[in-house]
């Protein structure tokens, strides 16, 4: 291709330089003249050299840079000649304003990039095959792509820190940071938790926590979402792989499991494939292989959630509009994510009120198997494994909650990440991808398409919606395809409104209303929304669903590496496509859901048995004391 | 059913967007200061207060806290001991002040006294390489001691926790050769009304004419960078007079910032007139503490002349007020953007450029980031113009220059020079017959040996900063190296690879070769590093650390020995 082809194909908007003079370099539409290894483009003003370099296929080598993340450019790998500068240049970290003339590839850069490469061996301690991210590996990669096969500069001998091993959930391993701040800017800026820092300076600096103390007394909340965007090993989640193996080997155990939505459209990445290819039924064969005595879906709970939260907020607001009374607190904020559970509870403690009471899928799920599937099958629930397939690393830290119990038993055993989960499959020499397809056990193996969709942010508001609507008026949501597009998408934050013309007899307070609801993901969000609360500016506001995780849980931090806009964006339309296909798309149009309030809950949701087994509550939290950590690693 | 509409995302970088989220920010340093100089230490409590007064996180405070050296965090004592050990001090010892410290308090350095009343600890460069050696116990600095004396400083300092009021700089102010134009007789503030009277725009064309260049190292013309910040268009702008001077064997600015200090005010009122800027900051290094209370009573008095405040000089549409910053002990700070950042209270971390700070620079606001030497040679470049300016030095340096002497010589001291004089006249100049090396610039600089001694001081010959640090005959290059590498390993903020990590490879193959001699595979390796730290670090600081040292290996290969390896 030329190089104008190529300009115009990427910048299809844009002029041919040589065609027309610049005007002082920017052009009227604001976009700003490059010229890199020879090819000239115009981007828009404000382009970084990375992103104008990659837009014409130039490959750039980068660390520190994550599309997720503000700039920062401190690893210089990234490193490019600018013409007039005299010495190179971040080119993920350097905005093009005016015009600019750059090349690539020098023998100085590469130089330049191999030293580098070579430097940050100096302090990187541990061994590529005993390590998590071994083949997967950032590092790695770069040191194969540039031929460094020895420590020129030296090499740690011993290990210069102690494996911060505190965490319920999380591992640090200092000794395999290269100081690339991801962590930092994830926790810091995109999360805004903030419980990560750069301490130290020079050769000394690390990344440590407030007061420099064990992960378990800082207010970590679990999310993972560092653990996503390390480059190395340095970070990754405490794995319950082994504790799984045992169970499945140990013939008196029943081992079931429970596959989240986010997992099944993800997984495939770990296995070679592009983002959005979902492997649902591929995924049920793989499991049963490996021995699961019984593969279920989380789907199913997804939709007892909407029964039992959709009731609840319908009971709040009957008690705002109905009874009149002001001290019911509105909006309703969901619950199904751990980690912005632990968030509310750790910083804004003064609204957990507004917080639903129902539990997560998970442990609705957790709770219903060791009672009334243990009951219906007439196991002893001592012998049964409860393991959950999750996107999440907050749910290894949810499923040990002293709350989590309900059945008299830890309702949920072990919590496999999807990436856990893929290093077993491989382990069990299977390739996923060629597997034949399955489908789920009965009893508590069928989902709605609305339990389906609770893994990409909007979700579980969509679904909701379709249900409540639906009971309140007893006409089907007014959207073609039942599709709720205004609470779909990535925007950070999303509001949406819908009105009730007509309603039924025992929601008539509820006609004339307009239903206003909101949606968030990503801790930021979650900020500005409690924020908000507290101004009292979401009054008239009725439900508002948070995830803790960009794009919901397709976007969680036990999720296959790496992520970024796209391929989260990618999950999500295989989830949407997904739910099409289905038959059952209304969570209280689910069977199983409709027979276990006939013969279990049959005080119907929200009821008694209910309010035991599939609602919690919440208490602040405080930083835990350093001693209480659990040490597994 | 409706939706809101998107949020856009800013450009990362973008000089429209990059404003400051944390305005209140800026005080987190001053109050960490002044909690440290209150209680001797930083606790737990001091970090989570000052952190939900500023409303950010905790981690960012103690972050903060973990930074800078003059903050202790738990671990304070209520009277710190520093001990100077820079080359100029390293060089001047007879027995070790860090020995004598120690034996008498019973404490290693780093260690604090079982009654919490001492903490012993080393400080880089203080600045008085003239008077060499020194130390400073909390403000007060001392040189010229003898070690007899020690129990009675201790003595003095213990009793009643009172601190002697006695200021070193009074005594050290003192020009050693005065030239035409730093050290020149002037008469104050007509400077200022010259370029009331030539208004904004001429001002800014004189000082480009006049072909004076940043006097902290880096050398860009001053004239480009104040056109660039009368060209942003911005409300508010800043002019910020650097007075971080942490480069070992630098102490210009101490003469400067107390005999010459209207000068230096004169500058900046000159350099916020030109570029249309109302606020003025002056950020002194941490170490230079004692110099404040005057600074800020020099302040007072031209508030009080109406030399600072709303119309200066009765000039209408001109306000312009200056106050002074005080530093936290961070050599990395004297880089203009890490300046910035610590003066908006967080780690002194330079930034990724561009923006520029003339365009983003503090609180997002236009910043002009001005040397103060270069500050003080304004008011003569507009009373005597632009041209007499230009007479002065050579084609490409015009000026003079003020050289921080120090070292193996007769009269150590700060000098005046013209730009064009040679190195073998300088020496001559202080009293230095028998110089080995000379270390121009100080450990960011370059060393030279005998044979460039023709050279001349100059931005396209040998370019300084103002450090001259003289070398004999008797002295080991290798310990000046090692000196300077230690500098820099304590003093790279650790942001960029190349430099955090590369400084401590040089670091340890001194020391191979210190040991082994050196082999040429190693030499290779440290010159490889050389060039990659040069050219890919993110400032000046890691561009600078390796250049002494290669230089020692390249020039001055007698100084260790080379090992040849059979194949």
């Amino acid at each position: 291709m030329t190089n104008q082809a190529l300009t115009e194909k990427i910048f299809p908007q844009s002029t041919n330089p040589g065609s027309q003079p610049f005007l002082n370099g920017v052009n009227p539409e604001g976009q700003v003249a490059l010229n890199i290894d020879g090819i000239s483009l115009y981007a828009p003003r404000g382009v970084t050299i990375l992103e104008a370099a990659r837009s014409i296929g130039i490959r750039i080598p980068t660390l520190c840079h994550h599309p997720d993340l503000c700039f920062t450019g401190v690893c210089r790998i990234c490193l490019v000649e600018v013409e007039g500068q005299r010495t190179l240049q971040a080119s993920c970290a350097y905005p093009v304003f005016s015009p600019i003339r750059v090349k690539t590839w020098s023998p100085a850069i590469r130089r330049a990039r191999r030293n580098i490469l070579s430097l940050m061996l100096r302090n990187h301690h541990g061994t590529c095959y005993a390590c998590t991210k071994n083949t997967r590996c950032e590092l790695q990669a770069l040191c194969m792509e540039y031929g460094i096969t020895d420590h020129a500069f030296g090499h740690q001998e011993r290990p210069r820190y102690e494996k911060d091993l505190s965490s319920p959930v999380l591992v640090r391993d200092m000794d395999k940071c290269i100081l690339c701040r991801r962590c930092v800017r994830t926790c810091m800026h995109m999360q805004g938790v903030g419980v990560l820092e750069v301490l130290g300076r020079g050769e000394e600096s690390k990344i440590g926590t407030c007061f420099d103390l064990p992960m378990a007394a800082s207010l970590c909340i679990h999310c993972g979402q560092c653990v996503n965007r390390c480059p190395t090993g340095a970070l990754h989640e405490k794995s319950d792989t082994a504790e799984v193996w045992k169970a499945l080997e140990t013939p008196e155990k029943h081992v079931v499991i429970q596959t989240a939505p986010a997992p099944r459209v993800a997984i495939g990445e770990a296995f070679g494939c592009p983002p959005g290819v979902s492997l649902t039924h591929k995924l049920n064969t793989a499991l049963k292989h490996m021995g699961f005595n019984k593969v279920f879906d989380t789907n199913f709970t997804a939709d007892l959630t909407i029964m039992e939260e959709g009731t609840e907020l319908l009971l709040r607001l009957k008690k705002r509009y109905a009874d009149q009374d002001t001290r019911v607190k509105l909006p309703q904020l969901t619950s199904c994510s751990p980690g912005w559970i632990q968030y509310i509870e750790s910083f804004h403690p003064s609204c957990l009120d507004y917080l639903s009471t129902a539990k997560s899928p998970q442990q609705m799920f957790g709770a219903l198997i060791k009672t009334w599937y243990a009951e219906k099958m007439g196991l002893n629930p001592q012998h049964i494994v409860s393991v959950s397939l999750m996107p999440c690393t907050a749910k290894k830290f949810e499923c040990e909650r002293p709350e989590m119990r309900a059945s008299g038993y830890k309702d949920v055993d072990f919590v496999l990440t999807t990436r856990e989960l893929a290093a077993m499959i491989r382990e069990g020499g299977m390739d996923l991808t060629l597997m034949e397809e399955s489908s789920f056990d009965d009893p508590l193996g069928i989902g709605s398409g609305a339990g389906l969709i609770f893994g990409a942010t909007g979700g579980v508001m969509e679904a909701a919606i379709r249900t409540a609507y639906e009971i309140v008026t007893g006409e089907e949501v007014p959207f073609s395809g039942l599709r709720v597009e205004p609470v779909r998408g990535m925007q950070g934050i999303r509001r949406a409104e819908l009105p009730i013309l007509k309603a039924k007899k025992p929601w008539k307070f509820l006609e004339g209303l307009s239903l206003k609801v909101m949606v968030a993901h990503g801790i930021s969000q979650a900020r500005q929304i409690l924020a908000m609360l507290s101004r009292g500016e979401l009054e008239d506001v009725h439900f508002i669903e948070v995830m803790a995780c960009p794009g919901g849980c397709l976007g969680g931090g036990g999720q296959p590496i790496p992520t970024s806009p796209e391929i989260r964006e990618a999950r999500a339309r295989a989830l949407y496509q997904e739910e099409e296909n289905l038959a059952l798309r209304k969570s209280h149009e689910n069977p199983v859901v409709q027979a276990i309030y006939k013969e279990f809950l049959t005080d119907g949701p929200c009821g008694c048995l209910s309010h035991k087994l599939l609602h919690t509550t919440y208490g602040k939290r405080e930083p835990q004391a350093e001693t209480s950590a659990p040490g597994k690693a | 059913m409706i939706q809101t509409p998107a949020v856009s995302k800013p450009i990362p970088g973008s000089p429209e967007n990059v404003v400051s989220s944390h305005t209140s920010r800026s005080v987190l340093l001053p109050e960490l200061l002044a909690i440290q100089k209150k209680n001797g230490t930083i606790t737990e409590k001091d970090v989570r207060d000052l952190a939900q007064g500023l409303g950010i996180h905790p981690v960012e405070v103690y972050s903060v806290v973990r930074f800078y050296s003059l903050f202790h965090y738990d671990k304070g004592a209520k009277h710190i001991i520093r001990i100077c050990r820079g080359l100029g001090c390293g060089m001047k010892e007879k027995k070790k002040w860090a020995e004598i410290f120690e034996k008498t308090l019973g404490i290693s350095v780093g260690q604090t006294t079982a009654d919490g009343v001492f903490g012993l600890e080393y400080v880089s460069c203080l600045g008085l390489c003239d008077h060499a050696p020194a130390f400073m116990v909390d403000d007060t600095l001392y040189t010229d001691c003898a070690p007899e004396e020690v129990s009675h400083i201790l003595h003095t300092h213990r009793s009643a926790g009172k601190r002697p009021d006695f200021c070193a700089w009074e005594i050290f102010g003192h020009a050693a050769r005065s030239g035409p134009v730093l050290f020149a007789p002037h008469e104050d503030w007509s400077g200022l009304k010259k370029a009331f009277q030539l208004g904004r725009k001429a001002v800014v064309e004189e000082v480009l004419h006049s072909g004076l260049r940043g006097r902290g190292g880096a050398g860009f013309s001053t004239g480009l960078k104040w056109q660039m910040a009368l060209d942003a268009k911005a409300p508010l702008k800043y002019v910020i007079c650097n007075a971080g001077e942490g480069e070992p064997g630098t102490f210009k600015d101490r003469i400067l910032l107390t005999e010459y200090v209207r000068k230096v005010f004169e500058g900046m009122l000159i350099a916020g007139f030109a570029t249309g800027a109302s606020q003025g900051i002056l950020y002194l290094r941490g170490e230079y503490g004692c110099l404040l209370p005057g600074l800020e009573s020099s302040l007072s008095r031209l508030r009080e002349d109406q030399l600072l405040g709303s119309s200066v000089l009765g000039k209408k549409d001109f306000h312009f007020d200056i106050r002074v910053h005080l530093g936290s002990g961070a050599y990395v700070c004297g880089e203009e953007t890490a300046l910035i950042e610590s003066l908006e209270g967080r780690r002194g971390e330079p930034r990724n450029r561009p923006p520029f700070s003339v365009e983003v620079g503090y609180q997002g606001a236009p910043t002009l980031v001005n040397n103060v030497e270069t500050l003080a040679s304004l008011p003569s470049i507009l009373v005597h113009g632009a041209s007499w300016f230009k007479g002065l030095g050579t084609a490409q340096s015009s000026g003079t220059k003020l050289l921080s002497v120090s070292g193996d010589c007769g009269a150590p001291g700060v000098y005046e020079v013209e730009y064009g004089v040679s190195i073998g006249d300088i020496l001559d100049m202080v009293q230095a017959d028998k110089a080995k090396a000379v270390v121009v610039g100080g450990a960011a600089g370059s060393c030279l040996p005998r044979k460039s001694f023709h050279r001349v001081l100059g931005y396209e010959d040998a370019a300084t900063s103002g450090a001259f640090i003289i070398l004999g005959q008797h002295r080991n290059l290798l310990d000046m190296a090692e000196n300077f590498l230690q500098f820099f390993q304590e003093e790279s903020c650790g942001q960029c690879t190349p430099c955090r990590e590369g400084i401590g490879f040089l670091l340890e193959s001194l020391r191979t070769i210190r040991q082994r001699g050196l082999e040429a595979s190693l030499l290779e390796k440290i010159l490889s590093l050389s060039e990659t730290m040069r050219l890919a670090s993110k400032c000046g600081l890691g561009q600078t650390a390796s250049k002494v040292f290669s230089d020692v290996l390249n020039l001055f290969p007698e100084e260790y020995q080379r090992i040849t390896v059979e194949v």
